[in-house]
């Protein structure tokens, strides 16, 4: 008896010795920073004097008055849009397209595709900033089209059409990362079962939605998880290529919070931005999860 | 019949035809940007305004030379190469331990802990940013090695540990029993016989976590200032600031800063596409 | 004997006369510095030499100096100060940027260290609390308008004496595929920077501006939407072309250089970057002059809007040793040999009260030393307004550009961002 209750203790300190490294690292960088955020978003913290006085739902309510932070909420929702109506139906589009082997040189299409997605946001970013600039390739291209040494491109100025441009980059560099996620699942699925079915004279159309479809299911939701949380983040290649501009039409909420922090030094409003990008996360969580155990396998 | 036979024959021409341009549209949008940087990195800096799609009149690797070495782009190789390198290493073994702990030694507690670790997979890193600077401030991390390896092993565990946990609920829990049974303890069984099983998923984790160490930008941008902390990205940033007017540099820089994913990626692409397929993304 | 007592003797007083001077041992003082730069700059150069000129000037103080640049400077000076570990000296700003830690009383006042007959009365302007933080290198003039004259005069045109004038040389131009004013206006600071400020202080007047941060006259007022209304003008009648909202800052001179514009406003920092692209005799033929006079203008003819440049402060609180020191180090970079320096190497005319005549100076720097007496200065609107306001101006800049926004209605948006502020 003794022994059996010694050695299930042994076994919960080994079980923490595992997890605690970890656990540890983890909360130290993503628990306490959230509370600490969550507290100063009630202040005014200077970080010159490294002081804070309580000033309540203050820098909440300039937040939900201010044009420019609806703005960059709603080019937030352009890029999940983009991501799920965009990266994730084309990544599947091309990956089936491979997979059926439809066109040749697939290795080489693949890595075509994917490529952008291995190179740094920020390179890309810099890279689009200068071929969109006044005096950029893009702009000369058309420049020469046109035959009008003054052309410009007239969409970066509109407050949402500004995005028509910037989706293309989001497209071209993401892509790559669903096209291969699908082809990766698409290429387990049993040879066996399409044979089958294509000799009992399934149409391409039948073997896609009774075949394919069904067995990427689960796949299809986990992208949508991933491109929704990651549109939170399209952080560095924004920064690069517009910093929000011109007069803030691209701004997303990331480079709102960044500007308020570290150029203006509002550290409290700074923190309500981060508060407010936490309650999405959560609210996004909780409707993934939801669509997830309606529509999709479950996670766990 | 041999009529809807030639029009299945034509569509199924037409579809490829258009299959063909969607793929070469990619291909071109991927390469001719390439291509364009990589030719103007070698044109003078008033050439690059003046003519931005022409080929260097005046071929110079000047610009190369000096954004490296004014650029320090030596230093934050080796800086991006240590981040990366530790924090890879050392989140596998953090993140393969709790994996294992969750997978095979079941507590009613794993399902809020693995939770946790979950709700890191869609928490963004921007979030944590003000109070993280604050927080490294307070502790005097802010600008020191340890204060970037801390948060990249941190953000590394969410995926590390979702991969991790799946594959090793795969592990037969006969073989760890027959183990026991032998008189190995936990932690010999987890070196022994569970983390060099785990090898595929091991690859998949270590391929995401260095593109994600490699290109990450904004913590290193904000966490430190010193030419000793910063690492390739910030370095390359440090080109085309607000002021910047360098464009012969700064495009040199950037092919200095795509080059090595480049070339990862060419050697590696088989691994990270078989990467994906060994459970990357659970179907 | 003799002379081995002379040589004891002359040993003594050599000794002595060593001990006589230095009792002690010569202490060596460390300074840390936190210093502004831009390595991938040019001027990055000339930074090492004035530090060795410095170290052969005073051998026992050892400067310990981390150069950063743009976010990474300010972001190392918070943490800095958060962590109250401001280092000895510092680069900081005359008015906005540098306030919130002035105002933090972690920056000593140099006012009662510096000899003000030596510099220009402009650049000692009172910096806040009306206290000197830092000693500035130079008067910047952040609006300059570079003509290229004798692309003006191929035209058939001549220089503009008027804004109207300037106005009717848009159609030539246009006929010709040249842009009437290069300016680089994708990032916000440069429009509020290197024109509207100078056009408030214009059309506005000092005396308006004066009243107006200290909140006794309205953004609301006829004057500052005048101020506004220029700017719309200037993009609606193209004197601005559209592309110039495009426009990355660091693309203009090169294009002005290459004669694709007749103008290019900019700051008079720019001066270098065309004298390293422009051959001498090239540089003869660029004039710099500010906008020209606009009908109904309060302020002062041909005036433009300076600032103080930055320089470097001490921090608060150091014992008398350091103190002293800090303030040697100061006044080498900002004054007499700093100014010299700079002069010489990037043709920045001084604060320090210096003999320019003995300096050798290409075309282009010569002028803009002419620049300066010929134009009066009015404030520079982010050195006198700073947090979220100034972010509002900048942007609703932008927004007017883009014609996306009224004159009237920018007014009030900054009317209320200011009063909000206050």
């Amino acid at each position: 008896m003794m022994e059996i209750r010694s050695e299930k203790k042994t076994k919960i300190i080994i079980y923490f010795i595992f997890i605690l490294p970890a656990l540890i690292v983890y909360l130290a960088v993503v628990a306490f920073p959230v509370i600490t955020s969550v507290f100063l978003s009630f202040t005014d913290y200077n970080v010159y004097k490294n002081e804070a006085t309580v000033v309540g739902m203050k820098h909440y309510i300039k937040m939900m008055k201010d044009d420019i932070f609806w703005t960059a909420l709603a080019n937030n929702f352009i890029i999940v849009f983009i991501s799920v109506f965009g990266q994730i139906p084309i990544g599947f589009m091309l990956a089936y397209i491979l997979y059926r082997k439809i066109v040749g040189m697939e290795k080489f299409f693949q890595a075509m595709v994917y490529l952008p997605a291995v190179i740094s946001t920020i390179v890309v970013g810099i890279l689009w900033n200068k071929m969109f600039s006044a005096v950029g390739g893009i702009t000369k291209l058309l420049q020469l089209l046109y035959n009008d040494p003054h052309y410009m491109i007239q969409i970066l100025n509109e407050k949402f059409l500004a995005f028509i441009p910037l989706s293309v980059v989001f497209i071209w560099m993401y892509t790559g990362f669903y096209m291969i996620v699908f082809l990766a699942n698409l290429q387990k699925i049993d040879p066996a079962i399409l044979e089958a079915s294509q000799i009992d004279g399934a149409s391409e159309s039948q073997i896609f939605f009774k075949v394919i479809m069904p067995s990427l299911r689960g796949v299809i939701v986990i992208t949508a998880i991933l491109a929704i949380s990651g549109s939170l983040k399209g952080f560095d290649l924004l920064f690069a290529l517009t910093n929000g501009g011109p007069a803030g039409y691209t701004e997303v909420l990331a480079i709102y919070m960044y500007r308020y922090t570290f150029i203006i030094n509002n550290y409290g409003f700074g923190s309500a931005v981060s508060t407010v990008i936490v309650l999405i996360s959560v609210i996004l969580i909780a409707l993934t999860r939801f669509i997830n155990s309606r529509f999709g396998e479950e996670v766990n | 019949m041999a009529k809807t036979d030639l029009q299945k024959n034509l569509t199924s021409i037409g579809i490829k035809i258009i299959f063909y341009v969607i793929f070469f549209t990619f291909t071109i949008l991927t390469i001719l940007p390439l291509v364009w940087l990589f030719y103007s990195s070698f044109k003078p800096k008033a050439e690059i305004v003046m003519n931005p799609l022409a080929l260097p009149k005046n071929f110079i690797i000047t610009n190369y030379i000096q954004a490296w070495t004014i650029g320090k782009l030596g230093l934050y190789t080796i800086n991006s190469l240590f981040y990366t390198s530790v924090s890879t290493i050392v989140s596998i073994v953090f993140a393969m331990g709790a994996s294992f702990a969750f997978a095979k030694l079941r507590y009613k507690i794993t399902v809020f802990f693995y939770n946790l670790f979950l709700m890191g997979l869609l928490i963004s890193i921007h979030s944590i940013l003000v109070p993280l600077f604050l927080a490294e401030t307070w502790v005097h991390l802010q600008d020191t090695h340890l204060g970037i390896l801390i948060p990249y092993i941190a953000l590394a565990l969410p995926v590390a540990i979702y991969l991790g946990t799946e594959y090793i609920k795969g592990i037969p829990d006969s073989l760890i029993e027959s183990s026991r049974m032998d008189g190995a303890g936990y932690f010999r069984i987890f070196a022994e016989i569970v983390f060099p099983m785990c090898m595929p998923v091991v690859m998949t984790v270590a391929i995401l976590t260095i593109l994600g160490c490699w290109n990450e930008f904004i913590l290193v941008f904000i966490l430190t200032s010193s030419e000793s902390t910063r690492s390739l990205p910030v370095g390359i940033y440090a080109f085309s600031g607000p002021l910047a007017i360098e464009y012969g540099l700064q495009f040199a820089a950037l092919v200095i800063g795509a080059a090595p994913m480049i070339l990862f990626y060419a050697f590696f692409n088989r691994q990270i596409t078989k990467g994906f397929a060994a459970g990357a993304i659970k179907g | 004997m003799l002379k081995k007592t002379i040589l004891v003797l002359a040993l003594a007083v050599a000794l002595a006369f060593v001990f006589g001077c230095q009792p002690e041992k010569p202490k060596v003082m460390e300074l840390s510095v936190l210093n502004y730069l831009d390595l991938t700059s040019e001027g990055a150069k000339n930074w090492d030499k004035l530090v060795a000129a410095f170290n052969e000037k005073y051998p026992n103080i050892t400067l310990k100096v981390e150069n950063l640049y743009d976010e990474a400077y300010h972001q190392k000076l918070k943490a800095l100060a958060a962590a109250n570990n401001l280092p000895d000296v510092m680069y900081l700003w005359p008015g906005g940027r540098s306030a919130e830690v002035t105002s933090a009383g972690l920056v000593a006042d140099l006012t009662p260290m510096i000899d003000k007959s030596k510099y220009a009365s402009a650049a000692l302007a009172p910096q806040g609390d009306g206290k000197l933080y830092e000693l500035p290198f130079a008067v910047t003039a952040c609006h300059v308008m570079f003509a290229n004259k004798k692309l003006i005069e191929s035209l058939g045109l001549t220089m503009p004496k008027t804004y109207d004038e300037l106005k009717a040389m848009v159609p030539k131009a246009k006929a010709a595929g040249l842009e009437t004013v290069i300016m680089p206006n994708k990032a916000a600071w440069v429009m509020q920077s290197c024109l509207f400020s100078a056009v408030v202080g214009r059309v506005a007047g000092q005396e308006w501006i004066n009243k107006a941060v200290a909140g006794e006259a309205s953004f609301t007022d006829p004057e500052f939407v005048k101020s506004i209304q220029v700017i719309a003008d200037m993009y609606a009648s193209e004197i601005l072309p559209p592309t110039s909202i495009q426009l990355d800052y660091g693309d203009n001179p090169a294009l002005f250089a290459q004669g694709k514009g007749l103008f290019m406003i900019d700051g008079d920092w720019r001066t270098q970057a065309l004298i390293d692209v422009m051959s001498e005799e090239e540089q003869e033929n660029i004039e710099l002059m500010v906008l020209p006079d606009i009908a109904g203008q309060k302020g002062p003819s041909s005036s433009t809007a300076t600032v103080p440049a930055t320089g470097f402060g001490m921090k608060a609180g150091l014992d008398k040793d350091k103190a002293d020191a800090a303030w040697k180090m100061i006044s080498f970079f900002c004054g007499e040999e700093g100014a010299k320096f700079r002069l010489e190497t990037e043709g920045m005319p001084p604060a320090y009260k210096l003999d320019v005549s003995s300096v050798d100076l290409k075309p282009l720097a010569k002028k803009r030393i002419a620049f300066y007496p010929a134009h009066p200065g009015t404030a520079v609107l982010d050195n006198v307004i700073s947090g979220e306001p100034i972010n509002i101006i900048n942007n609703g800049l932008q927004e007017l550009a883009l014609k996306k926004i009224t004159p009237e209605a920018l007014a009030k948006k900054i009317d209320d961002a200011f009063k909000a502020a206050m």
